[in-house]
């Protein structure tokens, strides 16, 4: 009687275990498959950086270098501006994610809080704002009213209310920090400022590495605010400037069939790919140090007891 | 009694307003910058409904009442522009689960470096610029010399030409994004898997559990609220369907396809700037998808129990 | 442990503060700031009149006078044509500073409707990139008319709106007032883009230059069958394009259609191009060529990327025929196999090249004043400089010295380019070139002698191939406000109609069954109305006096 429960569990645990392997299994070769999905057009891009243009768009280009040549990047780095906007862009993206973060965390922590008087009110007031604006042109005279026209700070503090990451943000706060840990906190003595601080922030590591990402990310991507409002070429970020450099498409159409734009176009295809690596390398070298908050377990459980 | 019993209401709410100050004072900036940022240059909206000329200003503007509006639903356009749109936004919103998918997995994977770098691989492609990416599709698509070409060649076929066809569009459009950004979009999906409080899973495992249950019973659930959230936002971007990627692969071939929102918006700019036009357009874009919202969020209130408000 | 959370906190709590506060303060004091803004609008010195002004010679006013030019630029092309030493000279004699304000096009789409609204206007404008006809006409407040100004401080531009009525046709607004300037550029010549043939392959073949519509086809044939660039494989293109097919390849059936409005002028009467016989003949032989693989089947998908990369293909040539400006540039290594024919001749036995009979030379808007423009009658005097035949070629070249050289006889020649730029990235990098008022007489034009080997002198070598079959186009007309208003839906519905219908009937056929029901719809989407524009406006450019 008794051997045969132990037999029996013996069989579930294997069965279990074999069910197991197969799910691994599945799992490796489907994360080899979208590994190689992946990597083969980044692959792509870094080999048709250093390949003649024209044998990249004629379709030689495929597993290696075609007509070596280092002329997109020697071109880049031709125009000394570059490294004013690389400088910008660095302090934009800094001071940036340092606003966003402060701004936004303590939002959706505010918001995400089932006791704070007119929440549903205050969550309308922010998610409007994900549907309705005022549109270019009043925005920048607003901009301008406030003595932030070509300025460092209008890179950084207008707009850095995200209010798509501050509903992901509450969503995490409301299922991470479970409400009795405030009342426990208020029966000490805590106000809201000293648990937010002290407590909220430092279980909401995962969830703040993320925002950091998202904001990090999105200052280093954006040129549109520069554009409307910088003038200053001194104060251009890293994308503003490559974009410049990087003549468009429309731009040959624009220019018709003479020399003027076979020059353009050949220069745009020549830079298409050395701009994205020299654009994006140091921002995708993030990656690995917001990860590093992910693989930690955050200790609720212990905090709780 | 009334009066009073409202009175006592006001005045509880007035003392919860008092004990939390602080979670006030910690929405004060994103509240003030909303205010002065968002809300004041709002009244821009009314260009919609003005003839607006940049020299006479928004106030200065005449007004045109529902001129723009009409405009756009006569257009010979309207029906297809619509129907594409919204065909290529469901198309898009279908593959909604892709990315929690993509996250049950990497976090199934044990062996820790190469999780990691599977990670960070998966999410470079959202770096690249969306005219790189349409090149780099071209190239491949090319029935002539690209990658397809190549492959159809070997068979002694001729390969079709996927780019001029007009059916083929929204997989392209949409499969294509699904390639760029599944790692980035699953980023959120793995933080939230990350405070899954480990003695869980221990638990699990003593009592036999198989990875699959795992995922089943512990992964799944606690990746509901997020996935909630995001799919309400997502409903409230329907009509969104980005204008670059769609434009640059858009040709003569596949217009009947192609044509959507932002694309058409840009071309009626294109001869003399419409601002009063597209601003129509965008308005009336936003409210439906604002009313959307509204709607799935009271749907969600009421069959589960996460909602934005 | 206690004492890092703490400070922690209050770092935080410091900087929500501190960013409250700002924020706050920021808006409380809006109204200063929009005070302070207006305040600012002219920049120029108060109390400076135009008390020393001269109507006339040089300097145009004693105390130097600084006014803010905006110019819109191609790319990265950037403000070197600034140091252009006639722009300089100029600057010194006339005591008239220009402060540039040089945006690049790809950025200038988004920032205009800043600059339109904002009410934050330069002084004046130069090139025609920055404001378009609708622009002007949409904001005429902001732009002041010029008439007057012409007629006591211009005349350099007023000989030359005598000697050259278009000057004065083309920069005429509906209202019948001028608010923009003209210009005519130098040796421009007569035709637009021409057919362009791989003159090797032809001798390899031993085949003559193509001059009718049968023998077109046959080289197109010959170049796909019989492997002219020897390497072995069927990989020749006849005939490549980018999204649609050159309207040109079409213009042997009496086509021609130079500002892309299909609009055509045929015996001396308009005519609409997709709903005519001669459109549908086109396009029922446009489709016979690529059912037979002459005309490369990725033409509507592909961009201009891949398209030059089939024309600069590494190893072989692979394009046979094509319509271009001058054929040195597109072919990258196989420019020289390539030479400029003479225009193929039609059914009808007659031959028709897209340019203009009185010279591809005139452009309007190429300057405006603005209203926020304190010393208009300066700006005028300043802009009318520009109009001689020496100072027009320095501001499309170079100035003499550097660019140009002055020959004894009278005559001026380009000079060589340095080492490792093109002739054409030097103009662009030491002139306005094509942008700013400019004028050039026939008379002064035959002093200049170009080389006729590259560039402006080689199109203008080329241009004897078809001058004398160009046809005469619709002119450069402009539009009301109503018409504006009117037009952007009605081109982009029937344009987007046309178009789709054009690629599907080339690719697959079917003109004769569909032709019918596609002119309907043209109509029912309201084909007759636009067409009444066009030819309102027409009728409005021929009578200006």
């Amino acid at each position: 009687m008794q051997t045969g429960t132990a037999a029996k569990m013996e069989m579930r645990i294997q069965k279990t275990r074999n069910s197991d392997r197969l799910l691994e299994t599945l799992l490796y070769i489907w994360a080899a498959i979208v590994l190689v999905a992946v990597l083969y057009p980044l692959y792509f891009i870094v080999i048709a950086s250093f390949s003649d243009p024209s044998a990249v768009g004629g379709g030689h280009v495929w597993l290696f270098p075609k007509g070596f040549t280092l002329d997109g990047y020697k071109e880049l780095f031709k125009h000394s501006n570059i490294w004013i906007g690389y400088r910008n862009t660095i302090f934009y993206t800094a001071v940036g994610t340092a606003i966003g973060l402060a701004v936004n965390l303590s939002a959706a922590y505010a918001l995400s809080r089932k006791d704070l008087v007119g929440r549903k009110f205050l969550s309308l007031f922010f998610i409007f704002t994900m549907f309705f604006n005022g549109g270019l042109v009043p925005t920048f005279l607003t901009i301008r009213d406030f003595h932030l026209y070509d300025t460092f700070w209008v890179m950084v503090l207008p707009f850095s209310v995200a209010v798509f990451d501050i509903i992901v943000a509450r969503t995490f706060f409301q299922t991470g920090i479970p409400p009795e840990l405030w009342e426990a906190a208020q029966m000490d003595g805590c106000g809201n400022l000293r648990f937010y601080v002290q407590m909220v922030l430092p279980l909401s590591k995962a969830i703040i590495s993320v925002l950091a990402l998202w904001f990090a990310v999105g200052q280093w991507n954006s040129y549109f605010n520069g554009l409307i409002y910088l003038q200053n070429p001194d104060l251009y970020p890293l994308q503003l400037v490559l974009r410049d450099i990087l003549v468009t498409n429309q731009m040959q159409n624009a220019l018709g069939t003479g020399e003027a734009a076979q020059i353009a176009l050949r220069l745009a295809n020549l830079l298409r790919y050395s701009v994205i690596i020299v654009a994006t390398l140091p921002i995708m070298c993030l990656y690995p140090f917001v990860q590093k908050h992910f693989n930690k377990g955050v200790m609720i459980g212990a905090v709780k007891s | 009694m009334i009066n009073s019993s409202s009175g006592g209401g006001l005045q509880r709410k007035m003392a919860g307003i008092g004990r939390n100050w602080g979670l006030y004072l910690l929405l004060l900036p994103a509240v003030t910058l909303l205010l002065c940022f968002t809300y004041k240059p709002m009244y821009g909206v009314i260009i919609a409904f003005k003839d607006f000329k940049p020299a006479l200003g928004i106030m200065g503007s005449p007004w045109v009442g529902l001129k723009y509006f009409e405009k756009f639903f006569n257009s010979y356009q309207f029906s297809i522009t619509i129907k594409n749109t919204i065909y290529i936004s469901l198309y898009s919103f279908a593959t909604f689960p892709i990315p929690i998918l993509f996250a049950i997995c990497v976090n199934q994977l044990r062996a820790n470096r190469f999780k990691r770098v599977f990670q960070t691989v998966t999410y470079m492609p959202h770096f690249i610029s969306t005219i790189v990416i349409v090149g780099i599709l071209m190239i491949v698509l090319s029935p002539g010399n690209g990658l397809l070409g190549h492959i159809y060649s070997l068979f002694g076929a001729e390969a079709p030409n996927l780019l001029g066809s007009a059916s083929l569009f929204s997989s392209l459009y949409v499969w294509s994004d699904v390639w760029q950004h599944a790692g980035w979009d699953s980023i959120i999906y793995i933080a939230a898997l990350s405070s899954v409080d480990p003695s869980l899973y221990e638990a699990a495992t003593v009592d036999g559990a198989s990875r699959w249950q795992k995922i089943r019973f512990i992964d799944i659930p606690m990746l509901i609220p997020t996935a909630v959230t995001l799919l309400i936002l997502r409903v409230g971007g329907l009509l969104g369907v980005g204008f670059e990627k769609a434009y640059l692969l858009q040709n003569n071939l596949n217009i009947s396809g192609s044509e959507v929102l932002s694309t058409y918006v840009y071309k009626i700019g294109l001869l003399s700037s419409q601002y009063s036009f597209s601003a129509a357009i965008n308005l009336f874009n936003t409210v439906i998808n604002f009313l959307l919202l509204i709607l799935v969020n009271q749907i969600s209130r009421k069959y589960s129990e996460h909602s934005l408000w | 442990m206690a004492k890092y959370m703490a400070k922690k906190w209050m770092s935080g709590l410091a900087l929500v503060s501190v960013l409250g506060t700002a924020v706050l303060t920021g808006c409380s004091s809006d109204n200063g700031g929009k005070q302070a803004a207006s305040g600012n609008a002219g920049k120029s010195p108060a109390g400076e009149s135009s008390g020393s002004f001269h109507q006339e010679g040089l300097p145009i006013v004693d105390k130097t006078v600084t006014l803010n030019a905006l110019t819109i630029r191609w790319g990265n092309m950037g403000d070197s044509f600034a140091k252009n030493a006639w722009l300089q000279e100029l600057e010194k004699n006339s005591n008239v500073k220009i402060n540039w304000q040089v945006i690049s096009n790809t950025d200038w789409e988004t920032q205009k409707s800043v600059m339109l609204a904002s009410g934050k206007m330069p002084d004046i404008i130069v090139g025609d990139m920055a404001f378009g006809d609708a622009d002007i006409m949409n904001n005429l407040g902001l732009f002041r008319p010029l008439d007057d100004y012409i007629d006591q401080y211009m005349p350099n531009l007023k000989a030359a709106m005598a000697e050259m009525p278009d000057m004065k046709k083309l920069s005429t607004f509906p209202d019948g007032k001028i608010y923009s300037l003209p210009a005519r550029l130098p040796s421009r010549p007569y035709s637009s883009i021409q057919p362009v043939v791989n003159k090797t392959w032809l001798d390899k073949l031993g085949l003559k230059a193509p001059e009718t519509l049968d023998d077109l086809y046959k080289v197109l044939k010959a170049f796909k069958e019989q492997d002219p660039n020897g390497n072995g494989k069927p990989d020749e293109i006849p005939y490549s394009d980018s999204k649609d097919v050159d309207m040109n390849l079409l213009a042997p059936f009496g086509i021609t259609d130079i500002r892309n409005n299909h609009m055509m002028l045929k015996d001396g009467k308009l005519e609409y191009i997709p709903t005519s016989d001669a459109y549908k003949a086109g396009i029922v032989w446009a489709n016979k060529l690529y059912t037979e693989g002459l005309i490369d089947k990725e033409t509507f998908t592909q961009d201009n990327t891949m398209l030059t990369a089939k024309r600069q293909n590494p190893d072989a040539a692979l394009v046979g025929f094509s319509y271009q400006w001058t054929p040195d540039a597109v072919f990258g290594p196989w420019s020289k196999q390539y030479e400029t024919i003479a225009p193929i001749s039609g059914p009808d036995g007659k031959k028709y090249q897209v340019g203009d009979p009185n010279g591809l030379s005139f452009r309007r808007n190429e300057l405006l004043i603005t209203t926020a423009c304190k010393y208009p009658e300066v700006a005028a005097r300043w802009a009318d400089q520009f109009y001689t035949g020496e100072a027009s070629i320095q501001n499309f070249w170079g100035a003499i010295g550097t660019s140009i050289s002055k020959n004894e006889d009278g005559t001026y020649s380009l000079m060589d380019p340095p080492e490792g730029t093109s002739a054409d990235a030097w103009y662009w990098d030491s002139s306005l070139r094509d942008f700013g008022p400019k004028y050039v007489s026939p008379e002064f034009e035959k002093k200049i002698k170009l080389d006729p080997a590259t560039g402006d002198g080689l199109k203008l070598q080329l241009d004897s191939l078809g001058k004398n079959y160009v046809t005469q186009p619709f002119p450069d007309v402009m539009y009301t406000v109503e018409e504006y208003a009117e037009m952007p839906t009605l081109t982009t519905d029937i344009e987007s109609y046309i178009k789709s219908n054009r690629a599907k009937w080339i690719t697959k056929g079917g003109i004769d069954q569909e032709w019918d029901a596609y002119v309907k719809k043209l109509n029912d989407m309201g084909l007759q109305k636009l067409i009444k524009i066009y030819s309102d406006a027409y009728d409005r450019y021929q009578n200006v006096k």
